[in-house]
């Protein structure tokens, strides 16, 4: 079994859809919340880049703001599981954050803005690759299997 | 003043872009990928944007290269929030968390930036 799949991490099908319905869960409060919290950690960073130069604000661009108000609102909606799955997601994001911000290092230099719509195309294209190779690839590939029945002894 | 103008324009612009990409994230199943968009790079897109716009891509790409050792720290952050968030809930987690993310961006930042 998928070792992610014996953790719990991975359940039903792996292959990513819309569920627009989902959205009615969600209240204005919500995302309030994430407004609140994505402007405050902006804020930060650039108070930071003035007063303690460009390299501290650049670190905390990345520093994690959003995710504990998003796991909270996972938690009390969807339960424990549910936001240490979304958590596993992110540590995908999160490592596809590293290309973003060494393309992004580059490119502004090289390419001017560009370098920057260079920068999250890489982040799509990374975080749906290591998505594809570490959840759905495992899961497809054992299908076949797990759906073979005996027919006979 | 033109620095307390750019700092609201990138608040205005990081807060806008989270919010996008939490209705994405929100609208979108398995949750494993939706994951993927609670550390999509909102706040830097705004960010490096505005400093773009502002002061030119100097400033902007020496903040990016930064940011790797912030990446690699939000790494250690969700590492230690997955582990922790079933057995102790997302408060708890998250403190712990942060703490990872401390310890693993000012390693990353004393190694790759100094």
């Amino acid at each position: 079994m998928n070792p992610l799949e014996r953790l719990g991490l991975v359940v039903g099908s792996p292959t990513p859809r819309l569920n627009l319905n989902a959205l009615k869960r969600q209240g204005p409060r919500d995302y309030l919340m994430r407004f609140a919290f994505g402007a405050v950690i902006a804020a930060v960073a650039a108070i930071a880049g003035l007063g303690v130069g460009d390299r501290m604000g650049g670190v905390l661009l990345a520093f994690p703001a959003i995710l504990p108000a998003s796991l909270t609102l996972i938690e009390r909606k969807e339960g424990r599981r549910v936001a240490a799955i979304d958590a596993m997601g992110a540590i995908l994001g999160s490592v596809a954050l590293i290309g973003f911000a060494m393309v992004a290092s580059w490119g502004l230099r090289h390419w001017s803005g560009v370098g920057l719509a260079a920068a999250a195309l890489v982040w799509v294209v990374l975080a749906s690759a290591l998505y594809v190779l570490i959840v759905w690839l495992p899961r497809r590939r054992k299908s076949p299997l797990a759906r073979a029945r005996p027919t006979s002894r | 003043m033109k620095e307390v103008l750019l700092i609201g324009l990138k608040a205005l612009a990081g807060g806008t872009l989270v919010v996008a990409f939490a209705v994405l994230s929100d609208a979108l199943k398995p949750k494993t990928f939706a994951g993927l968009f609670s550390a999509a790079p909102s706040v830097a897109v705004a960010s490096l944007g505005v400093t773009t716009i502002a002061f030119g891509t100097g400033k902007a790409a020496q903040a990016a290269g930064a940011m790797v050792a912030g990446a690699i720290g939000l790494v250690a952050f969700c590492a230690a929030a997955m582990v922790l968030e079933r057995r102790v809930g997302a408060l708890t987690s998250s403190a712990v968390a942060w703490l990872a993310w401390f310890v693993a961006a000012g390693a990353a930042s004393w190694a790759l930036l100094r």
